[in-house]
């Protein structure tokens, strides 16, 4: 097939997706500000509900696809054009935190020789790899291939797993589009996701350069890289979460009452989460519970938007697992089920499990190259109290609390498992920490950053003799 | 009047600077180095990953075009497919992985050599099945095509 129009097809989604993410922002914000929020959620919004419609679709009324992907982008233009005037709130101010020009200069100095290297990176396992990782082709490009392919009914050829549908149902809305069977859509879909973190690291972290170090952290990081590259479906989950959590954020920070576009576009994050994989169902709910801990009435007044933003994912799902799904695999119900107690009291499954988890603050440990990535945020954890007054922001706690909470949650998801606990540790655990990475970075970064910036207005206003 | 916590305590900003403050700095310091150090060695690991790239075999690399062999076999779209797989040998899965790929969408199952079916002998096929022979091909990529359902 063409390979002009197999980039055009990928460009053309992610695109709709950014510009969406620009109108709703509204002529109000800051035209950078709004920039790199656009930049980073265009994959995201644009492949992600390109991929909800192409699935409702298919499964309503099993027409050539061709017409599916019209319809979807005319959708997304049309929903993007008929909603953007309304949004008039500006996201939250960035924090004034002082840098001398060297620091600045450093950092972008570090940010360059990051992007270049993991670029390089990329565009290696682009040209070696084209299939992709073993999960890649086994389960989300296959997938793929059956939306794209399978004709008439589609129940047989989506009960092979239980898994959700938007990495398999975006590639094969751009084969849609191009007309034809192509190898660029499911490498540019990865790289889209992956390079979509650092830029959503940035948008979202109030002290902007706080912001640009955890970027550069991410893009130093061998297995994000890898395993982005590798078109498997953890990096998508891991941009999905830190756009969601990242929007809930700013939309606790701003001003408007029932929140600004920031919390629409949050819950349609949160919707597209649980549609990316299994596990984006428990960090949305556990996204949710820590909002409503740490924000119970702005919360709620913004409850109406949340879910409405929320509803097509989450709609998607429901219909997918009822319909679509094969009731084997793993779900709550066998993590729940029999023998659940005595699992979860069982002091030798605590102590492989802690075992491994704190394998990974050991550089030299493990065939995953997490470096001295878990050793440092556990630093800067430790950092946070000798670094004097705490930030009285909401969506930095909320921020905080999200990542604690994903990293507490993951041994007793682990105790629960009735798979065998070795294999399954071996298995996903590295892959789960690469789901709630980004968040982690961009709470760590959220954190240091905000109390430097007490420190350094209350050492100002001791040296002025302001009271 | 000024201000203090409700422990009796001064707020953090009215502290005096002096030792805690320095040690506060101090520490910085070592998290400015630890970070540095985290950069450059995930950078690190982040330049090697070409070589890593370009070491690893492609998926499918080395395994015979079961698109091709379907093809030649005139199997059709909407019929099963049994892929033999021998599950002791080399890559067993990445050919049955994909097999499943090239194959689609046919519903493609696996089966494995030497529970009912022994490839090299060929023995009586079961009902309703019509084993083929690729000839020439690995025993991997034999496929087993079977009426539609």
């Amino acid at each position: 097939m063409n390979g002009a129009a197999a980039w055009l097809a990928f460009v053309v989604l992610p695109g709709v997706g950014g510009a969406l993410a620009w109108l709703r922002w509204g002529p109000t914000s800051g035209a950078i500000e709004r920039l790199v929020w656009s930049a980073g959620l265009a994959p995201a919004l644009g492949l992600g509900f390109g991929s909800l419609l192409l699935v409702a679709w298919r499964a309503l009324f099993g027409s050539p696809p061709g017409l599916v992907a019209g319809a979807t982008t005319a959708l997304l233009l049309l929903g993007a054009a008929r909603y953007a005037p309304r949004s008039r709130t500006e996201p939250p101010a960035s924090l004034p935190l002082s840098w001398r020009r060297i620091d600045v200069a450093l950092l972008a100095a570090t940010a360059t020789i990051t992007l270049v290297t993991a670029v390089r990176a990329a565009v290696a396992y682009w040209s070696e790899i084209p299939e992709g990782a073993y999960d890649a082709v086994a389960t989300w490009n296959l997938r793929a291939r059956l939306l794209f392919l399978a004709p008439g009914e589609l129940g047989e050829a989506l009960s092979a797993t239980n898994y959700p549908l938007l990495l398999p149902g975006a590639i094969a809305l751009q084969w849609s589009l191009a007309d034809g069977l192509s190898a660029v859509a499911p490498r540019a879909t990865g790289l889209a996701f992956l390079f979509a973190v650092p830029l959503l690291l940035v948008a979202a972290a109030r002290e902007r350069r706080a912001g640009l170090a955890a970027a550069a952290f991410f893009l130093a990081t061998p297995f994000a890289v890898g395993q982005g590259a590798s078109q498997e479906a953890d990096v998508p989950t891991a941009c999905l979460l830190l756009a969601a959590a990242g929007l809930l954020a700013a939309s606790l920070r701003d001003g408007a009452t029932q929140g600004g576009p920031s919390t629409e576009l949050a819950g349609l994050a949160l919707g597209l989460l649980s549609w990316t994989k299994n596990e984006g169902l428990l960090w949305a709910s556990l996204l949710l519970a820590v909002a409503a801990v740490t924000a119970p009435r702005k919360l709620q007044r913004r409850g109406i938007r949340l879910l409405l933003g929320a509803a097509p994912g989450a709609v998607a799902l429901v219909l997918f697992k009822a319909l679509w799904a094969p009731a084997s695999g793993l779900s709550a119900s066998t993590f729940l089920g029999e023998g659940a107690l005595g699992r979860l009291l069982d002091l030798e499954r605590w102590g492989t499990i802690l075992r491994a988890l704190g394998g990974r603050l050991d550089p030299t440990a493990g065939a995953f190259p997490w470096g001295l990535s878990w050793l440092l945020l556990l630093a800067a954890a430790a950092l946070l109290p000798w670094l004097g007054a705490r930030s009285a922001d909401e969506g930095t706690r909320l921020l905080g609390r999200l990542a604690i909470g994903c990293l507490a949650i993951l041994p007793v998801v682990y105790a629960l498992t009735p798979l065998p606990l070795g294999w399954h540790l071996e298995t996903s655990l590295d892959r789960l920490l690469l789901q709630i990475y980004p968040l982690t970075l961009l709470a760590a970064a959220e954190a240091v950053a905000a109390r430097l910036v007490a420190r350094q207005s209350a050492a100002a206003r001791i040296e002025s003799g302001v009271p | 009047m000024k201000e203090v916590h409700r422990r009796g305590r001064p707020l953090a900003e009215e502290r005096p600077v002096g030792r805690s403050r320095r040690a506060g700095q101090a520490l910085l310091c070592l998290f400015g180095a630890l970070a540095c150090a985290a950069w450059l060695q995930g950078l690190r690991g982040v330049a090697a990953l070409p070589r890593v790239a370009r070491e690893a075999r492609a998926m499918c690399e080395g395994l015979p075009d079961y698109a091709a062999l379907a093809r030649d076999l005139g199997v059709p779209l909407v019929a099963r497919v049994a892929v033999v797989v021998d599950p002791q040998e080399e890559r067993a899965g990445e050919r049955f992985v994909c097999a499943r790929l090239a194959l689609t969408p046919r519903p493609v199952e696996a089966r494995p050599l030497g529970e009912d079916v022994e490839v090299d002998r060929f023995p009586q096929p079961p009902a309703g099945f019509r084993l083929t022979d690729l000839g020439g091909a690995e025993p991997g990529a034999r496929l087993e095509p079977k009426p539609p359902r």
